[in-house]
């Protein structure tokens, strides 16, 4: 079963995903604080990871940076799910090695299409 | 015996039998080897083993035979072999036998043609040819014959046949031989040479040239037409008899040998050109000769043109002298025009006239004053000693004189065989080519100039043209140099003069220009008017609205300024000047009744008066004039100065009333241009700076002080940029002169070097009569526009995300209750969420309506009475619970009264969560935010203060824009308004709010709010 990590500072959205993607029968594992991020994706090692842009403290394209830069974490996709939907702030996000750009507000059912999607193709890779 | 008889005749018969058997066997044998010999075949076995006379006969017959053959064989051999064809005819001449090249040309077997006659192989007219041929040759002589025989198929071959008769033993002509050239080629090449040949003719024959070919003896072979025209039938004769007239071959002329000479003896080329004397004219012939050389490359014939160059020679000889007397016309004019002596240029001209001439000498002999006598002054080529026996002639003696006398040339090609010259004193000096003319100045003849040659000289007409202008030349501007003299004296003298006017003038001047005084200048003027004219009395009097003159400087006079001297419809002078424009002058007043004078005036006597108008743009509205108790003439150049005076006067007049206004307005307009945000910078119309504020000196980087009086392109650097600004200042008052406004956008480099973009308005400054009189620029710095522009687009972004995060909730969460994925008891959670979140967008919506409402003035404050601690402490629990959680310590303090406060409660709660929430928002956990609030006289003082982090130094200055979020913006959530909002409310109750805040360390706020008295105040005064 893929375990997917979800960071976004708001509990409503972290619960609607959660929701969605266990009745998919995917494993959830949610993270409020953007701070301990990283090191909650050491802990758990998921396959995937949801990530929220605009979070108190540490901002989710750092943690993204975080993320890429840990030669134990860098190989985990990640979908940027933001409020940011300028075309600048897209580019800076894909470039930072985001697999999927999502723009809030989102419909789940195609958030969850994209999960598997990911999934998929990152299962067909070692 | 009978049997012995019978023996022996049967031994006889037997021996004769026997015998008869080997000769009828040889006999047989031999007919064999005849046969044998029939078919050709001469070899040993034709005989066989027979031995006998007659067999050996027959085999030496046979022997020579078979040698006979064998030549005969290889003769036929040889025959066949041959490359040219070869036939063999009999004494008719029918064909007996040819070889295969005969076939092989024409076409024929032999099946085909022997025992035909070869006419048959030739049509009628080769035919002839060929009989007549042989008819003139017999047939027992070697011929040839070119005809064109048939071959099979029809074509004509042209061949050459030769023909060698084939004789027998006794010399009789059995046969002959034909042996046949294929000719078609020379033929062709015979047909185009004569073709050639033919051309060649018609070539020559055109040409206009005369064309000769001669042999070594110099008889003429051939040649054209031209050359038969001109000398007759001419081959055989020799050329020079012919066109030289002479015995012998020519020695050349002018030193020139005969062309034709040259090529025979250098086998090259070789031209010249003669000059004949025919019937007295000139003619030049240009001779070419070329050489035709044999195969030996010996020079057999010589190829000789003649053409006739005269006139091309002619023309070429006349251009060249044309240019000669150019030149000397040209020099002569140019001496004439550098000097200024008259000497020089008589000189100079009689030089370049020997020269010119190529006489020998020549002399001037110039008139006296009195034009009686002529005086040699200059002589060349002749000596003193002659000179001295004709230096002087008398108007009308001899050959000068006379010149002088009726003023027409005189010429002679030989003094000695002319009559007119009989008695002349020229003769005996040698002299015998002689000119003589006339120096003609502009009313009579000043001089004479006589040119000689001690030789015959024929003059042309030309020449005696040249001599009359040069005469002319030299005496015009002998004469000009007189009066140059003349003049000389005169322009120093109006120089001087002139010098002293343009002293007084650009004293004047100079003066006028430092005074910005009316009156002081009107004095001044009247001082250098009087002074300078030498003037007992001189005023400056105005028109006034009703026509009436008034008296606006007089100094010196007892008239004061604003006296009322003529009324209007009285004829001053003054007046006259004014109406008419024009500088009235009065030379004798007492007898001049036309005008009038005022009192003041006429009690002057004054002998002499002047008025001139004094212009205003195109009106004359004044006058200037003086007044001398003595008789004075003015001339033109006084009148022109007193004009000019007037004019400079004018200049400086207006020049100071607009500086009038401008000091006037300048006092009053200072402090409002300095306060002013806008960079405003006054031009007049020439560019030049009148004034700068404070602000165009920031903006522009300019000092406004040393600016003044400068023009406005040079305040400016030579960057690019500076130049494009500069240049568009210029666009811009290009477009206010002409009254109109206009705006436009630029970038100019400020002080600080940054460049700052600004709105450019240039407006016209105009006088009391409408006109232009000044360019205002206007600049506006811009850049917080653009800023405002950037705070929008980045709202927009933050707006943007405040919007996004509820709706999220709203439609993800819709959207799985919809599609029934969500449990009952999860539902109602779901839709609490979409509630709140609802609700989160519509209080930032209606955030966004408040602070438009109270921007725009539409928000009023709701006063009532309030306890502002209550307010601070239910705002204050508001927050508690957030605080708590993020490890924010909360403290207040109050001082005072805080109840009976007037203000609007709701708005200034508000205010205080807006404060709160950016407090908590921009802390870490362990910091401390402290409200205190203190009752001061009049109001209210409320200070917040937090130990977070602080603002950056670059937001500080954006704080309270509206959705400007800062450098922050990234990490926290927020809408950007809130501090604006504060402002807003603060603004609204008249208040005033403080920020100060360092990064790192923490915030304070301090805000001031006015009590309201009961007397409420419409908010929007």
């Amino acid at each position: 079963m893929s375990k997917i990590l979800l960071i976004d500072d708001e509990p409503f959205i972290l619960m609607m995903i959660e929701d969605k993607l266990k009745r998919a029968g995917l494993a959830v594992v949610t993270q409020r604080e953007s701070v301990t991020a990283v090191e909650r994706a050491r802990r758990e090692r998921p396959d995937l990871i949801i990530l929220d842009w605009m979070m108190p403290e540490v901002s989710g394209l750092e943690v993204c940076k975080a993320l890429k830069s840990d030669p134990e974490l860098s190989h985990i996709p990640i979908i940027m799910l933001t409020a940011k939907s300028q075309e600048d702030e897209e580019k800076l996000g894909i470039s930072c090695g985001v697999e999927r750009y999502m723009i809030k507000p989102f419909s789940p059912k195609i958030l969850l299409e994209y999960v598997l999607e990911v999934l998929e193709k990152y299962k067909r890779k070692p | 015996m009978i049997a012995l008889g019978l023996v022996v005749s049967l031994l006889a018969s037997i021996a004769c039998l026997f015998a008869f058997r080997r000769l009828s066997r040889s006999v047989q044998e031999i007919r064999n080897g005849i046969e044998r010999l029939k078919r050709g075949d001469f070899g040993p076995q034709a005989i066989g083993a027979q031995s006998g006379p007659l067999a050996d006969e027959f085999r030496q017959l046979t022997e020579s035979l078979r040698e006979r053959f064998t030549a005969l064989d290889w003769k036929a051999r040889y025959l066949e072999s041959m490359p040219d064809p070869v036939l063999v005819l009999d004494y008719d001449n029918l064909i007996m036998d040819f070889n295969p090249a005969f076939t092989a040309l024409l076409g024929y077997s032999k099946e085909d043609m022997v025992g035909y006659s070869i006419f048959d192989l030739m049509d009628e007219e080769n035919g002839k040819v060929m009989s007549r041929n042989l008819l003139a040759n017999g047939h027992g002589k070697l011929t040839s014959h070119e005809v064109s025989l048939i071959a099979r198929g029809g074509k004509a071959v042209p061949v050459l046949i030769s023909c060698a008769p084939v004789t027998d033993r006794e010399g009789e002509v059995v046969a002959k031989v034909g042996v046949l050239k294929e000719f078609s080629k020379e033929v062709s090449l015979r047909k185009s040479l004569r073709e050639l040949g033919e051309n060649r003719r018609v070539i020559m024959d055109s040409m206009p040239d005369i064309l000769l070919v001669l042999n070594r003896e110099y008889e003429i072979v051939l040649a054209n037409r031209t050359a038969c025209e001109t000398g007759g039938e001419l081959a055989g004769k020799r050329c020079y008899e012919v066109f030289h007239d002479r015995e012998s071959v020519c020695p050349g002329t002018d030193g020139q040998d005969c062309p034709v000479q040259e090529v025979f003896r250098q086998g090259k080329p070789s031209g010249a050109v003669h000059l004949y004397h025919e019937q007295g004219r000139r003619k030049y012939v240009q001779i070419s000769a070329y050489p035709i050389k044999d195969e030996d490359g010996l020079v057999r014939n010589a190829v000789c043109i003649m053409r006739d160059i005269t006139a091309g020679k002619t023309y070429e000889d006349e251009i060249a002298r044309r240019n000669k007397e150019l030149a000397t016309l040209l020099s002569i004019s140019r001496k004439v025009n550098n000097s200024l002596k008259g000497e020089d240029i008589f000189n100079s001209a009689l030089e370049s006239l020997i020269e010119l001439t190529g006489m020998q000498g020549g002399a001037i002999f110039p008139l006296d004053e009195l034009g009686r006598e002529l005086a040699c002054n200059y002589h060349r080529g002749l000596s003193d000693d002659y000179i001295k026996g004709m230096a002087k002639f008398r108007v009308g003696e001899d050959i000068p004189g006379r010149v002088a006398q009726n003023g027409e040339i005189f010429t002679s090609a030989d003094l000695t065989e002319d009559s007119r010259a009989r008695r002349s004193l020229f003769i005996h000096t040698g002299i015998r080519g002689c000119a003589s003319f006339p120096i003609k100045g502009k009313e009579k003849t000043i001089g004479v100039f006589c040119l000689f040659s001690f030789g015959r000289h024929e003059f042309t007409p030309d020449e005696e043209r040249i001599f009359m202008s040069v005469g002319e030349i030299t005496g015009i501007a002998f004469d000009n140099i007189k009066l140059y003299e003349k003049m000389k004296l005169l322009y120093q003298q109006h120089k001087w003069r002139k010098t002293e006017e343009q002293k007084k003038l650009l004293e004047l001047a100079s003066v006028l220009s430092t005074k910005l005084d009316v009156r002081e200048m009107l004095d001044t003027a009247i001082l250098t008017v009087k002074q300078f004219f030498r003037a007992d009395f001189a005023c400056f009097l105005e028109m006034d609205n009703g026509g009436n003159l008034v008296v606006r400087s007089a100094p010196g006079s007892g008239l004061p300024e604003g006296a009322l001297i003529y009324e209007k419809g009285d004829n001053s002078i003054e007046a006259a000047a004014i109406r008419t424009k024009r500088p009235v002058i009065v030379e004798d007043i007492q007898s001049q009744y036309g005008y009038a004078f005022a009192r003041d005036i006429a009690r002057g006597q004054y002998k002499v008066a002047c008025a001139i108008p004094v212009y205003s743009g195109n009106r004359a509205l004044s006058a200037l004039s003086f007044y001398c108790s003595y008789f004075k003439r003015l001339r033109d150049e006084d009148i022109f100065f007193f004009q000019t005076m007037a004019n400079i006067l004018d200049v400086a007049l207006e020049r100071a009333q607009l500086y009038d206004k401008f000091i006037i307005g300048k006092g009053m307009s200072e402090t409002i241009l300095e306060s002013i945000e806008d960079g405003i910078i006054t031009v007049d119309t020439q560019g030049r700076v009148l004034a700068a504020n404070r602000a165009a000196g920031a903006l522009a980087g300019i000092d406004p002080v040393s600016a003044l009086g400068r023009y406005f392109s040079e305040l400016f650097g030579d960057s690019e940029e500076d130049l494009k600004f500069s240049y568009l200042l210029s666009k811009i008052m290009e477009e206010v002169l002409q009254g109109n406004h206009m705006e436009r956008e630029a970038a100019i480099t400020g002080r600080s070097g940054r460049k700052v973009p600004i709105l450019l308005n240039g407006y016209p400054a105009r006088d009391q009569k409408g006109s232009v009189a000044a360019v205002i620029f206007a600049l506006r710095d811009i850049s917080r526009h653009e800023e405002a522009d950037s705070i929008k687009s980045e709202f927009l972004r933050s707006a943007s995300h405040e919007f996004r995060t509820p709706l999220s909730a709203i439609v993800g969460m819709t959207e799985m209750i919809l599609d029934r994925e969500v449990s009952r008891e999860k539902e109602r959670v779901y839709l609490e969420t979409i509630y709140t979140e609802g609700k989160r967008l519509s209080e930032i919506v209606s955030c966004l309506l408040d602070l438009d409402a109270i921007e725009s003035g539409k928000e009023v404050l709701r006063l009532g009475e309030t306890s502002l601690d209550s307010l601070i402490s239910e705002v204050l629990a508001e927050f508690a619970p957030a605080a708590g959680r993020k490890g924010v310590d909360l403290s207040v303090s109050m001082e005072g009264d805080m109840r009976g406060f007037k203000a609007d409660a709701e708005k200034l709660k508000q205010m205080l969560r807006n404060l709160m929430q950016n407090s908590l928002t921009y802390s870490d956990p362990g910091s401390r935010i402290e409200i205190t609030g203190e009752r001061v006289e009049g109001g209210l003082e409320l200070v917040l203060r937090d130990t977070g982090w602080g603002i950056p130094e670059d937001d500080l200055k954006h704080l309270g824009q509206k959705f400007y979020r800062g450098r922050y913006a990234q990490k926290t959530k927020g809408k950007g308004l809130g501090l604006a909002l504060v402002k807003e409310i603060v603004k609204l109750h008249r208040g005033a709010i403080g920020i100060d805040s360092h990064e790192g360390k923490g915030t304070t706020i301090k805000i001031e709010i006015p009590e309201k008295g009961t007397d409420e105040q419409d908010p929007s005064d």
